[in-house]
């Protein structure tokens, strides 16, 4: 829900032009509530799309979502169905979101990477103007020089590579360095086009000793450094580029990947060509012509349950052949282990079984094939047997359990437990018009033209006669596995997004900009040279306290310098010594 | 000892030995802490100095032992396999990092044992849902077998236990800021409003552990809190007296409708669990953990170093999330051929890391830091658990094997969750839309 735009609140009379409506919405996208609010509604797009089922995944449970069976209702259903909530992501809404949430990120981006480049070539870390607003300070007293005490700061503080602010603008008020007037005192908000008000620049090892300050006020030589700012910043930056290399490698993704499914019966082939998939979808820029017609085996599929019936290893033993005369290769498919075959990625994905059916209509063959069975919810498995040249037509209604043990009477008990050990096949039998003609799913049988004969059940190896003169014999039991081909050609450019991603968090969050200020003057008085520092962390303060220390314990050797009070303060509050 | 014993063992450890050790250290905590009335300076370990102190130390190391010792012979009974195969595993293993990060960083390494007795009381929550999700010992399924099951899943589990310390912080800071907030207004409405502002810290005042500049929108209603006296009472007519800030920072807060409302979010969130012991135990738990920390508001850190804490733990934990995500999606295009698909698990991890990071932004955004971008941490939290519960227990998806086998499907309980997350993110929405924003009255 967006805020109304302040500028509008501005100026409540104007009714802005179609420029001024660009300009305005172009101010509201770069700022960091929108952004905010476009991350919250590309969550809760997910988060809807996490609640109810979507299209391209579940379509059974969308369609019964519909139908009323399942879900809140009809009603609501088809509200969900109007919006596009049973395909968020395919939704026009969902893209809108994306592509404004980008456009938001580009109008942040573009303003801080030109600050960023301005900082890194011409920036400068601005002068102190009050050493007693910092919160870290220390003060030395030396018998070197000024002078010397200035360049020997200059010369500790690059040697731990801080920027230092070129020495010849101590006298040069008029340069225009927005940050020498604000940005000492009200650090800027992380807010974009805020951050970089020239802070942060200043070129190394130039020059040593500041001059006295003629021009506005008096203007004391000052050695003023800065440190941490444009690591993170870049990394900040760094981050968020990354994700325009994960759209890049995710639009390019859907455009040129190819995935088909495909189940193949121990003993049995494929061939990568277009049409032999059982299902694929490929992008709009994936050309046919890519199938590379190797021929994959499936040499055995092997299958192992603990005791407690839970499956411990799927492994496909499979042999793949080159149409080119290569030498074929022997491989093992596990889950999680894929083969790759001429960049496509070969992934075991499902398996079941199946079982050679051989029916014979007076001792001719009419029907001798494997039917692959599908798993169903309850544990057992499903398949259909479809003998169009059979006379009659014959359509054998399938269901398997791979353990049916008999009972006392020589009863099968049906079970769910998964390994073959009491194979058992059901079926109905049925004789009429298999309505061929129709697209229907392979397992589907249609039987409303047709007449039920007989309902039985076999053990492999086993034959009955449905009708006169037809067999229906379960001659073998096999497997089959289920495999995915994939092919992808720009996962490369997401791996470099999101190791960039990993990357540039660590600066972005951890690095730290600081400031540190160097004075020295000599007490007229007693000669000494009186060295003042003073330091400012914009984040992480507590890390800032040993730098400090540190930079003060090392300048004070240099210089074989003594610790002193803080001469601002009463004696009897001693807290500007530094822990 | 064969696997069944081990497996037995390892749940006796777990339950009842480890957890009552647990509990027993935390009360401890908070009986020391009932009777120090005085927020502590960092480095200070009196709080530990005490006979009590030392027992809650002692008992919640004994706890560890046993607690290491459970997923140890958890891991063998399942077959020499890493323990964090399912939901009661991952939950037992939350619990014990989150009980390692109390003991070593927070109280020996950052010397705040005040907080421990939350982190505790957070660790025993996540646990208690480890009791309630138990599952028998057992291999993992073929999908786990593979060494990202090692690296993606220790490493989110890794960042939910750090996130589960960042919002314990987060909630103290709720509460301890809210106390703050309203005593600093009620100070002002006692003083005469010619003062106004002058208790406040001027312009560029850097807080202490963020260092992000106090930003003026939040000028009008923040005591000063500057690096040096951030453990300090602000400056007033209470700060000469300890005992009596605290005191009054109690008085300045009503528990019972805070302490609801947290119950009321937990209660909508146990439903998850579909049981009848977890809708009881959980919003008792948490509207007693509020109730407690108002209790214990005066030995509590400062509101802000309770929110740099909080924000500390959470740029901490988000590259790790960051990596676990990624892992898992290097993980996905290993097992399944995609490296993302929308799946409900991929969404919650997806959902989570938006919503965390969107809680780094609103910490850089002005009007957002503070309570705003802690309500926005809390959210984060919730959509993490909701990530981790619920889409495991009630949504089907591939990610289903880290369930437990509790059926799927509670459509009701679902709207009220829905419901309370809706109310959270729009209050959060309105809160930095000014309307909390109170001037003193003039």
């Amino acid at each position: 829900m967006p805020q109304p735009d302040r500028p509008v609140r501005q100026r409540p009379s104007a009714i802005p032009g179609p420029l001024e409506t660009a300009s305005l919405f172009w101010r509201w996208l770069r700022r960091m509530r929108t952004a905010l609010y476009l991350l919250g509604g590309l969550g809760a797009a997910t988060l809807l799309a996490t609640v109810v089922p979507q299209e391209p995944n579940v379509p059974e449970t969308v369609e019964n979502w519909l139908e009323g069976t399942e879900g809140p209702g009809p009603t609501i259903s088809r509200f969900l169905e109007t919006v596009g909530a049973f395909d968020v992501y395919g939704s026009p809404w969902f893209t809108a979101i994306v592509v404004l949430l980008f456009t938001s990120l580009t109008a942040c981006l573009i303003p801080r990477i030109r600050a960023f480049v301005r900082t890194w070539r011409y920036g400068q870390p601005p002068r102190a103007r009050s050493f007693s607003a910092k919160p870290k300070r220390a003060y030395l007293t030396t018998s070197q020089d000024p002078d010397e005490a200035r360049a020997a700061a200059r010369e500790v503080l690059s040697g731990r590579r801080f920027r230092l602010r070129r020495e010849e603008d101590a006298a040069e008020e008029s340069t225009p360095m927005r940050a020498d007037a604000r940005g000492v005192v009200v650090p800027a908000p992380a807010d974009a086009g805020d951050t970089t008000d020239g802070a942060g620049g200043g070129d190394q090892g130039v020059g040593a000793v500041g001059r006295s300050g003629a021009g506005v006020g008096a203007r004391r030589p000052q050695v003023a450094a800065e440190k941490g700012h444009l690591l993170r910043e870049g990394g900040s930056l760094a981050f968020h580029l990354a994700f325009y290399v994960i759209l890049i490698g995710v639009v390019l993704g859907q455009l040129l990947v190819f995935r088909g499914q495909i189940g193949v019966v121990e003993g049995e082939s494929f061939a990568d060509t277009p049409v032999s998939y059982w299902a694929n979808a490929s992008g709009r820029w994936w050309q046919e012509e890519w199938h590379r017609d190797w021929v994959l085996t499936l040499d055995s599929f092997e299958v192992e349950w603990t005791e407690t019936g839970m499956p411990v290893s799927f492994i496909s033993h499979v042999t793949v052949e080159f149409p080119d005369g290569r030498p074929e290769r022997v491989a093992d498919l596990r889950v999680n282990d894929p083969l790759v075959v001429d960049d496509m990625k070969i992934h075991q994905l499902d398996w079941g079984w199946a079982v050679r059916m051989v029916v014979t209509e007076d001792d001719e063959v009419v029907y001798d094939r494997h039917v692959v069975l599908t798993a169903n919810d309850d544990g057992y498995w499903e398949g259909a047997v479809k003998a169009p040249a059979a006379d009659p037509q014959l359509g054998l209604d399938l269901v398997f359990f791979a353990t049916a043990p008999d009972d006392e009477d020589g009863r099968p008990v049906p079970t769910v437990w998964p390994a073959p050990d009491a194979p058992l096949l059901l079926f109905h039998a049925y004789e009429g018009d298999l309505d061929m003609d129709r697209v229907q799913g392979v397992n589907d049988l249609e039987t409303a033209g047709m007449e039920r004969l007989t309902t039985t059940g076999l053990r492999p190896g086993f034959e009955v006669e449905v009708r006169p003169g037809t067999t229906v014999s379960f001659s073998e039991l096999s497997r089959w596995s289920g495999f995915q081909v994939s092919q992808r050609p720009t996962d490369p450019v997401l791996l470099v997004g999101s190791v960039l991603i990993i990357a540039a968090l660590f600066p972005a969050l951890y690095a730290y900009r600081r400031r540190v200020w160097v004075e020295a003057e000599r007490d007229p008085a007693t000669g000494v040279t009186r060295v003042t520092l003073a330091g400012h962390a914009f984040q992480r303060p507590q890390a800032f306290d040993g730098e400090f220390d540190a930079i003060v314990a090392a300048l004070s050797e240099r210089l074989a310098a003594e610790p002193s009070p803080d001469p601002d303060v009463p004696a009897d509050r001693p807290e500007v010594v530094q822990r | 000892m064969t696997d069944p014993q081990l497996a037995e063992l390892s749940r006796t450890l777990f339950w009842p030995w480890t957890f009552l050790l647990y509990a027993g250290g935390m009360a401890a905590y908070f009986y020391r802490m009932a009777f120090t009335q005085v927020a502590r300076d960092p480095g200070d370990r009196s709080l530990m100095g005490t006979w009590v102190g030392r027992l809650g130390t002692v008992l919640i190391a004994a706890g560890l032992a046993t607690h290491l010792g459970s997923l140890v012979t958890r891991a063998v009974a399942a077959g020499g396999r890493e323990p964090w195969g399912n939901m009661y595993e991952y939950s037992s293993v939350l619990g014990f990092g989150v009980v390692v990060m109390a003991l070593l960083l927070v109280q020996w390494r950052m010397r705040r044992p005040e907080l421990v007795g939350f982190l505790l009381l957070g660790a025993l929550v996540m646990m208690g849902s480890a009791i309630v999700l138990y599952t028998p010992a057992g291999p993992l399924m073929p999908a786990l077998q593979t060494h990202w099951m090692k690296i993606h899943v220790s490493t989110m589990a890794i960042s939910s236990m750090i996130f589960i310390v960042a919002f314990v912080f987060t909630g103290l800071y709720l509460i301890r800021d809210l106390a703050e907030s309203r005593l600093a207004r009620l100070q002002d409405a006692r003083q005469s409003g010619s003062t106004v502002g002058a208790a406040y810290a001027p312009p560029g005042t850097v807080t202490e552990e963020s260092g992000d500049a106090v930003v003026a929108d939040r000028e009008d209603e923040l005591p000063e809190r500057d690096g040096t006296a951030a453990d300090a009472p602000p400056p007033g007519d209470l700060s000469d007296d300890p005992r009596a800030y605290g005191k009054a920072l109690r008085q300045a807060v009503n528990p019972i409708p805070v302490a609801l409302s947290a119950a009321a979010i937990a209660l909508a969130f146990s439903f998850l669990f579909r049981s009848a012991t977890a809708s009881i135990v959980a919003p008792l738990v948490v509207g007693g953990g509020v109730f407690l920390a108002w209790a214990l508001l005066p030995s509590l850190p400062s509101a802000a170093t309770l929110d740099s804490l909080a924000y500390r733990t959470i740029a901490f934990a988000f590259p790790i999330l960051t990596f676990g995500v990624i892992t898992g999606a290097i993980w996905a295009e290993q097992s399944w051929g995609r490296y993302w698909g929308w799946d409900p698990k991929e969404t919650g991890a997806f959902l989570t890391w938006i919503a965390y990071a969107g809680y780094l932004h609103a910490r850089a955004t002005r009007g957002l830091r503070g309570r705003g971008a802690a309500g926005i941490g809390i959210l984060a939290f919730l959509i993490l658990m909701f990530t981790y519960f619920a889409v495991n227990l009630w949504i089907t998806g591939l990610h289903s094997y880290a369930g437990s086998g509790a059926d799927a499907s509670n459509p009701p309980f679902v709207g009220i969750g829905g419901a309370l997350l809706l109310y959270a993110i729009v209050k959060v929405v309105s809160r930095r839309s000014g309307g909390d924003r109170v001037l003193p009255a003039d």
